[in-house]
Formats: structure tokens, C-alpha cells, sequence
């Protein structure tokens, strides 16, 4: 089914009618946006007559594409996991509607507010921001992410996502060794990291709601102002020092190599935003452990991404570009716990 | 031996067509795809120049650290792909002293450097500014 499709357009219109308490609802245009190979999202242009939201309403239409064979979150946990947290006080698009329903769309899919701005770690990255439209963007995010692991388990509503055993690092190296083994490639320095990773475990594990897939690319951003996270097929159950760790990870720079805050800003005004609302310190040498991890995950997900390309199941050229990236990430594994090992850590 | 301009000779002159000529005509879509296509062109281009210059190689690195498993006589590939896999089980088991004063530190850095010196000689230098 396409939202193309006129019969599509008229019970997708019917019902976000029934949900949102109008006397009708009409989809004026639907439109794919782009990236996002397992889901597809559409901004959608809704004429909505009566009710609450009366009105012209942009929304974005998000479901699985028809390929989508994933590892991740379902739309339907995906919503879940929205819903926490815009109600943990997070600038999100605001989540509305889940359709479970397969005589709408053939599939689940949920509806909510679409954001402005832009996601372009590019156009982020290298944006003419001044020093002190730059130090409000990451300090906001850094408060954002500590709203986000305000949320501590049990959350009966997320009762689908597993507590990581014996403790989210060494969940982690676990995974990350299965999946070497499954690509079946050797990489000493990958296997380095994660013995270094190992060793230097800490054995406290405290465990929130995490975004884990918190960086540049994944908010927008509309001249300067946050405007919403997004991607949240990857939440999980974790030490909220996870995502500190990626938002901070030189991998996610995008070359603004000096710019330790996910090449937008200074790491202290993107701690200072953070410790305003947990209240409490973050604790530099545990974000700086979980940098390393970082770097190991990228490189192990782009050579998953690889080795997409070269069995044939994909062939694609970004793909086969990501696999030469992973040198990139082995000599920032190799210079970072240098620097660890050495005390030779700087603010960047 | 190869003819003049050889592969690497002709990915690069190529390479500039791609972003001299043909970039600036294509719609704004396209031009990503074009951009990676002259980074895939850059990358081959340097690891056929690699391929000929007389830099110490991997495998000999992999040699010098495991004498008694290099045989000389099997096929280098072979060779290579043997010792990286047992270098990988060494470090990932914690067999073999890898702190950041040992040999393997040194061979570990070594190799990664050259592979991105091929890959992408800017992350390379991103490193040796600071």
C-alpha cells in the first residue's frame, strides 16, 4: 500500500478523524523524506475539520519500509519509548497516535508533530553559529539527554526492553565480540579496545532510560534553536554515561575535530546542561570510557555495513565507503586509550 | 609493468574530470553520489601507489612479531590473514603484552597509519596537528 494510493489517503484520513475527535480529516499531500533504510517517514499535510486540533496540521508519518528486516525497536515500542520521553520533558516531536490496525496501512505506523530545521551533521557542524548560540545549543543538550535518564526501570510501559546482564559494558563487549565473530574478518585493534574495555569495567551499574544513538545528525535544528530528537529505534535500558560517551565521540565530529561536544560546542557547557538537571557530577572518566566504546561500535557497524555490500545482499557505494572508514576509528581507539592510559586527556 | 599513465595515473585524472566537469552540472540531489564516487576514486588511486612504493608492509610487521609462525615459503596473503587472526585471538584472550610501551602497541599503530594513509590521509593528520 502507497500514501499515494487515493483508498490509502481516505482511511488514513478517517483515522486521524476518530483519533483526534474531528468531524473529518483529510490528507492534503503526503511526501517521503529521505534517509532511514528500514523505516520511512512522510511529512504529511492534514486538513482537520472540528475537534481540538482544528486546522492545517504538519505531522510526520513514520513506518517500516517494505524491506525492513531489523535488529532495532518496532514502530510500536518506538512509540512507547517517544511517549516516555516527551513526558520526561524532552524536546521531541510530540508523539500522537499509534495505528496498530493493518487495515489502514497494512502495517503499524504512528503519527506525530512534525519539527523544523535541519539534521545535517554538515550543515550543523559547519554552520556559522557564534561562540554563544553554540554554547546554549549543547548545554540544552545535555540537559535534554538528563531528562531522558530521569526515567529508571521498571516502566510497565517498556516492558519489552531487557536489563543488560551482568552490566551494560560488559553486555556490550559480549555483543560487540559476536558480532566480530559473526563477520568473521580479524581486527587486533578492535579486539585491543575491547580487552582495554574489559579491564577497565566498572563493576557499579546504574541504569536508565538512554537514547543510544544520541548525536549530531540525529536532532534538528532551526537557526540555532533545538527544535526535537529524533531516531529512537536503538533506546535501551543502559548506563546513561552510554550516551554521553556517543553524543561526545570523536567519530560523531564530522572533522570539527576540536569541538568535543559533538563538533558543535565545548564538552563543559554540554556537562554543565547536563549536571543542571541531574543534579549530579558527571563523571568525566566514565563519559571518556564510554567514548572508547563508541568507537568500537561505529566500527563494528560499518563493518556490518561492509559486509552488506560485499555478500551481495546490498551492494551500495555508501556502504562499501563506510567499510574503509573503520582505520578511522581503530587509530582514534589507539590514540584515545594512549591518552587515557598516559593522563594526557585534554578538555577536547 | 604497466603502460603510462597507469591505473592509479588514470583514476586520479579521472577523478578530476568527475569534480571539475561533471559535478558542477548535476542537480543538487546528485551531487553526494558524485562526491563519493571521486572519494572511492581518491582511495583506489592511493592504494595503487601504495602497492608499488617500497614501505614496510603489514605482513612484515606481523612477521617480526611472531618469528616462528612466518613461513616464508606460503602464499604472503595466506600468511597475512594467518597471523592477524592469531594476533586477534592473542588480544582479545589477553595471551600477549599489549600495553601502549609494547611492540604490539607499535605494530598496531603502525598498520592502522598506513591503512590511513590509503583510507583518509585528513584523519591521519588530524592526529599528528594535535
Amino acid at each position: 500500500m502507497e500514501l499515494t494510493d487515493p483508498e490509502v489517503k481516505q482511511a488514513l484520513g478517517e483515522f486521524i478523524a476518530e483519533q483526534a475527535g474531528a468531524g473529518g480529516a483529510r490528507i492534503v499531500s503526503a511526501r517521503r523524506l529521505s534517509g532511514g533504510a528500514i523505516q520511512e517517514n512522510y511529512a504529511l499535510k492534514v486538513r482537520i475539520d472540528g475537534g481540538p486540533m482544528a486546522g492545517d496540521q504538519a505531522l510526520v508519518l513514520r513506518t517500516d519500509a517494505a524491506s525492513g528486516v531489523s535488529v532495532s525497536l518496532s514502530r510500536a515500542q518506538e512509540f512507547a519509548v517517544l511517549c516516555q520521553a516527551h513526558q520526561a520533558g524532552m524536546t521531541v516531536p510530540e508523539p500522537l497516535w499509534l495505528c496498530r490496525t493493518p487495515s489502514v496501512l497494512g502495517k503499524d505506523f504512528y503519527l506525530m508533530r512534525q519539527v523544523g530545521g535541519t539534521a545535517s551533521p554538515r550543515a550543523l557542524t559547519r554552520s556559522r553559529l557564534d561562540a554563544a548560540q553554540r554554547a546554549a545549543l549543547v548545554e540544552q543538550l545535555g540537559a535534554e539527554i538528563a531528562h531522558l535518564h530521569t526515567v529508571r526501570p521498571p516502566v510497565s510501559e517498556l516492558f519489552f526492553l531487557p536489563i543488560p546482564a551482568p552490566t551494560p559494558a560488559l553486555h556490550r563487549i559480549r555483543q560487540y565480540r559476536s558480532y566480530l565473530d559473526a563477520i568473521g574478518q580479524p581486527r587486533p585493534v578492535l579486539e585491543w579496545a575491547l580487552t582495554w574495555l574489559e579491564r577497565n569495567a566498572s563493576e557499579s551499574a546504574l541504569i536508565t532510560l538512554c537514547h543510544v544513538d544520541y548525536r549530531t545528525g540525529n536532532y534538528m535544528v532551526d537557526q540555532g534553536e533545538l527544535t526535537g530528537i529524533l531516531d529512537w529505534e536503538f533506546a535501551a535500558w543502559t548506563d546513561p554515561a552510554e550516551d554521553l560517551g556517543w553524543f561526545c565521540a570523536r567519530c560523531w565530529r564530522f572533522g570539527a575535530w576540536s569541538r568535543g561536544a559533538g563538533g558543535i560546542g565545548e564538552r563543559s557547557d554540554f556537562y554543565r546542561g547536563y549536571e543542571r538537571v541531574s543534579g549530579e557530577a558527571v563523571d568525566h572518566d566514565r563519559v571518556r570510557y564510554w567514548e572508547i566504546m563508541a568507537a568500537v561500535r561505529w566500527a563494528v557497524i560499518a563493518l556490518q555495513q561492509a559486509q552488506r555490500h560485499l555478500s551481495g545482499e546490498e551492494r551500495s557505494l555508501e556502504l562499501a565507503l563506510t567499510g574503509r572508514m573503520v582505520p578511522e576509528m581503530e587509530l582514534d581507539l589507539l590514540m584515545e586509550i594512549r591518552r587515557i592510559e598516559t593522563g594526557e586527556l585534554d578538555d577536547v | 609493468m604497466c603502460d603510462q599513465p597507469d591505473g592509479a595515473e588514470l583514476l586520479r585524472v579521472a577523478r578530476q574530470c568527475l569534480l571539475d566537469d561533471l559535478l558542477p552540472a548535476l542537480p543538487e540531489a546528485q551531487r553526494y553520489a558524485a562526491r563519493m564516487c571521486a572519494n572511492a576514486m581518491a582511495i583506489a588511486a592511493r592504494e595503487g601507489d601504495a602497492g608499488r612504493s617500497g614501505a614496510p608492509s603489514e605482513l612484515s610487521r606481523l612477521r617480526a612479531l611472531y618469528p616462528d609462525l612466518a613461513d616464508e615459503h606460503s602464499d604472503p596473503a595466506q600468511t597475512q590473514e594467518r597471523l592477524n587472526r592469531r594476533l586477534a585471538d592473542d588480544l582479545r584472550h589477553g595471551r600477549i603484552e599489549a600495553g601502549i610501551e609494547s611492540d604490539v602497541f607499535t605494530v598496531l599503530t603502525d598498520r592502522t597509519r598506513a591503512r590511513l594513509s590509503i583510507s583518509n590521509p585528513k584523519h591521519l593528520s588530524s592526529w599528528d596537528s594535535e
